[in-house]
């Protein structure tokens, strides 16, 4: 499959200011300071792939969306999108690609019905009539817009709104959706329609998507998971090669009887909630496969239990606190 | 010539939907247009009050100046039209901006066709009605005025883009852009009255720094025969330059955009 | 909430909203520059009108006289010729984050007022108080005391009643989509009306008088004028008297306007 995004060694900074407290500190004192906010991240996406952009706040993926669509220019190294620079070749990529930014920087226009800014969108990329038609159809039905999409935006809810910002971005048929935490503070009804809707244009047109998100929901049928932190890429790979390193534990919940003595199953492992008649564990997976471990979960005093794996939530925690110590020890 | 049909098209197009965001709350559109014309309004009796009690500005009549005023207007509100100076820098601030650089056109182009304000539609048609009353009171030969609209045309582009460009550079410096208002407001006064008032630092600012002159103060004395064609094409010219000056001027600032949050 | 609580209150209010103010001082520094040059276009007009006409004295006014009218309404015309109030309401109700304002304990309108008085404090502080002395000094105007207390009374007055008309202008923000515009268009009437173009005494006397019925001449011509010495001290009484009938009239207005406003909040939400 060839590469539709290749970022090599990309480098951003930002000069920021500190002021001081108060008003004559804000009238006399102020700090220029550079702020790092990409610092050498590399990788390739090919043609069709759904790759989802993690990292904490500060961590870089807005940064590197607004790199990839030519909204920033890098420091240093290569960038290329379906083939072309994207600061260099701007207007000419921008034909080709589609951006969702969130609810902080909507297309649609306010006072208007969606259809109006679907309309704006026709004329401005030349969809010809029949085809504008088809595809508006296709992704009002797929999301579920037909009653809303000709009310007043400024009347529609959020999710409502972030499900036609996808229809806009969509319509002129792009080759890459970049999408920049599209689903916050969206409801999940309205956040698993567009999940469904990335998935259905993958299938039937092959678009690549890149997704920066904190909701770990959102992240369910990616095939490739990239995390960023500090500027920096630490992760680049599937969900089963996240669990597999860091799968440390497996949770272990204990329902036991009112009064029971707990300081017993406290040495299985990590003890994350210990209360009167229930207990979760993070148990080593290797520990679970013993028969000492089976025989144990027979005791008269477990009513009952749940072994489960632990979430991706769960595991990025356990990401984020292996590269804040690492950072502490300065081996970075 | 197929990049200008492309960009005039989406401007057509954007300001079909500018219209209809306005229009939609009609009786406020009518509110907004009325207070639009309140500044013109201002400047008439401004002048009818100083032509009461003196002999006037500079050798200049009456109805002369209500003209100079009538077109001050029309070009400050075909400006205020294209670009909102604040939207644009808060827009450019917070990061909204991104939406114009992720389409495949001309930055400027979009910035002219959404970040105006249609309601300064009012300013253009009282400014005009001003001017067409006053030019009718001199009598003025209509084939005087062709040459002159052509280089109030070429005026108004320079100044729109002159907006354009110390938008953008208040963003790059500022970040803010509230001392826009004032240049704004500097420009109104200034351009209702003649030039020459100003001494030879005010001619120079306000032709090649500010170019208001070149569009209100030069087209004005060319239509009532004060100067002849000679100055009048050397203005031309610099409103040319000037305009791509500050056209490329803009477009380069844009490398110094950071966009807003994330 | 006690005197002292609601003192300390609006205190913190008045310094977080003047580290904001000074968040962007390059800009703040060059509003203030420009600001106190917009004025002074007019006395580039002048001069040239009495030049013109050949005269040293229009309508009783010398050049001397309108040339430091003019500088005096550079340095109070930016904080009384525009409700910066407006600035503030048109983002609480447009964009919601009145809702903000609405859950602390102190009222939104005392809280708009204290947003709104950074600016207003700065230029007073490094525009306007430098620049009148300048033209006491310079021009040779004697001030009395009872010449100091009549135009701090009509600098007062005027403040209260241009941030009380921003008020009512910013309130129809709930039934307007854009207000700023519509500010800065009415505000040219207020310039006009109040002598910040021309001084009143140069508009026909019938006109004049009815224009000093209304509250805009505290905005410009009066306490300019009182400065300067155009301005009488009865004429200045007479202004404040007015001034403090429409004080009363708009405060009446604006808690009407602002019960209607703060339903409409309430029933459709912003």
């Amino acid at each position: 499959m060839a590469e539709v995004i290749r970022l090599d060694a990309i480098v951003k900074r930002f000069k920021t200011y500190e002021s001081e407290t108060g008003a004559a500190g804000a009238l006399f004192g102020r700090k220029k300071k550079i702020k790092t906010a990409v610092n050498g991240v590399s990788f390739g996406v090919e043609k069709g792939e759904i790759i989802a952009l993690l990292g904490r706040n500060g961590s870089g993926k807005s940064t590197v969306i607004k790199l990839l669509t030519g909204v920033l220019h890098p420091d240093s190294g290569k960038i290329s999108v379906l083939g072309m620079d994207p600061w260099r070749d701007r207007i000419r990529l921008a034909r080709r690609i589609g951006i969702v930014f969130g609810s902080t920087h909507p297309q649609l226009f306010w006072n208007l019905p969606p259809i109006d800014t679907f309309n704006y969108v026709r004329d401005m990329y030349g969809i010809p009539e029949a085809e504008f038609k088809k595809r508006l159809d296709g992704l009002v039905g797929t999301l579920t817009l037909k009653d809303v999409y000709r009310r007043q935006t400024r009347q529609l809810s959020l999710g409502e709104r972030m499900k036609c910002e996808f229809v806009a971005a969509n319509l002129h048929a792009p080759e890459v959706v970049f999408m920049d935490e599209p689903t916050i503070g969206v409801d999940l009804p309205s956040r698993m329609a567009i999940a469904e809707a990335v998935q259905s244009l993958r299938r039937e047109r092959g678009i690549t998507f890149l997704i920066t998100t904190h909701v770990v929901d959102d992240i369910a049928g990616v095939d490739r998971i990239i995390l960023l932190d500090h500027g920096k890429l630490v992760f680049d790979g599937t969900q089963e090669r996240m669990r597999s390193q860091f799968r440390k534990s497996v949770i272990l919940e204990l329902y036991l009887k009112l009064g029971a003595d707990r300081s017993a199953y406290a040495k299985l492992g990590r003890v994350m909630t210990s209360n009167d008649g229930y207990m979760k564990i993070g148990v080593k997976p290797s520990v679970v496969r013993q028969s000492w471990f089976v025989r144990m979960l027979s005791d008269r005093n477990i009513r009952d239990f749940r072994l489960s794996e632990p979430g991706l939530s769960s595991m990025l925690n356990q990401m984020y606190h292996r590269i804040d110590k690492r950072n502490k020890k300065g081996d970075v | 010539m197929f990049g200008v049909a492309r960009n005039l098209r989406i401007f057509l197009s954007s300001q079909r939907y500018q219209w209809l965001s306005f229009l939609i709350y009609r009786s406020q559109g009518a509110i907004w247009l009325v207070v639009f014309s309140l500044s013109t309004l201002a400047s008439v009796v401004g002048i009818s009050v100083i032509y009461s009690v003196s002999n006037g500005i500079a050798g200049w009549s009456y109805y002369q100046i209500l003209a100079l005023s009538g077109l001050a207007n029309t070009i400050l509100g075909v400006v205020d039209y294209l670009v909102n100076p604040w939207n644009l820098v808060t827009n450019m601030r917070n990061g909204t901006f991104d939406q114009v650089l992720t389409k495949p056109y001309n930055p400027i182009v979009l910035v002219l066709s959404r970040q105006g304000w249609v309601a300064a539609t009012g300013s253009i048609v009282s400014g005009l009605a001003l001017f067409v009353y006053s030019i009718a009171q001199l009598q003025v030969n209509p084939l005087a005025i062709l040459p002159a609209l052509a280089l109030v045309a070429l005026g108004c582009v320079a100044v729109t883009l002159f907006m354009v460009f110390m938008s953008m550079l208040a963003y790059v410096l500022f970040k803010s852009a509230n001392f826009l208002h004032w240049i704004v407001s500097i420009a109104k006064s200034t351009a209702e009255y003649p030039l020459g008032i100003y001494g030879v630092t005010g001619i120079f600012l306000l032709t090649v720094g500010l170019p208001i002159g070149i569009a209100s103060f030069y087209p004005a004395e060319l239509m009532f025969s004060k100067i002849d064609y000679t100055p009048v094409l050397v203005v031309a010219a610099i409103a040319i330059v000037l305009s791509y000056l500050f056209y490329r001027g803009s477009l380069w600032l844009l490398k110094f955009y950071t966009s807003g949050g994330g | 909430m006690t005197g002292a609580w609601r003192l300390r209150a609006y205190m913190a209010v008045l310094r977080v909203n003047m580290k904001e103010t000074l968040a962007y001082k390059s800009d703040l520094v060059l509003t203030l520059i420009l600001s106190v040059m917009s004025s002074l276009i007019y006395i580039i007009v002048w001069s040239a009108v009495y030049s013109f006409s050949n005269t040293s004295s229009l309508n009783g006014l010398t050049l001397s006289g309108m040339l430091a009218y003019f500088v005096v309404l550079s340095a109070i015309s930016p904080i009384l010729g525009w409700p910066k109030v407006v600035n503030n309401m048109q983002d609480d109700i447009r964009e919601g984050s009145i809702a903000r304002l609405l859950i602390r304990p102190m009222s939104y309108v005392e809280q708009l007022f204290v947003e709104a008085m950074p600016y207003d404090l700065l230029f007073f502080l490094f525009a306007s108080l430098p620049i009148m002395a300048l033209v006491v000094l310079i021009g040779g105007f004697g001030l009395s005391a009872s010449t100091l207390l009549l135009f701090a009374a009509e600098l007062l007055i005027g403040y209260l009643i241009i941030n009380l008309l921003g008020f009512m202008i910013g309130s129809m923000a709930v039934y307007l989509t854009n207000i700023y515009g519509i500010a800065e268009g009415i505000s040219w009437v207020f310039s006009i009306a109040g002598g910040g173009v021309v001084p009143l005494l140069f508009f026909p006397a019938e006109v004049a008088g009815a224009l000093m019925l209304t509250p805009f001449p505290l905005l410009f011509y009066l306490p300019a004028g009182t400065l300067i010495g155009i301005v009488t001290a009865q004429q200045a009484l007479g202004g404040i008297e007015t001034g403090l009938v429409w004080l009363a009239i708009l405060a009446l207005a604006a808690r009407t306007v602002w019960s209607r406003v703060n339903m409409a909040i309430n029933t459709v939400g912003v």
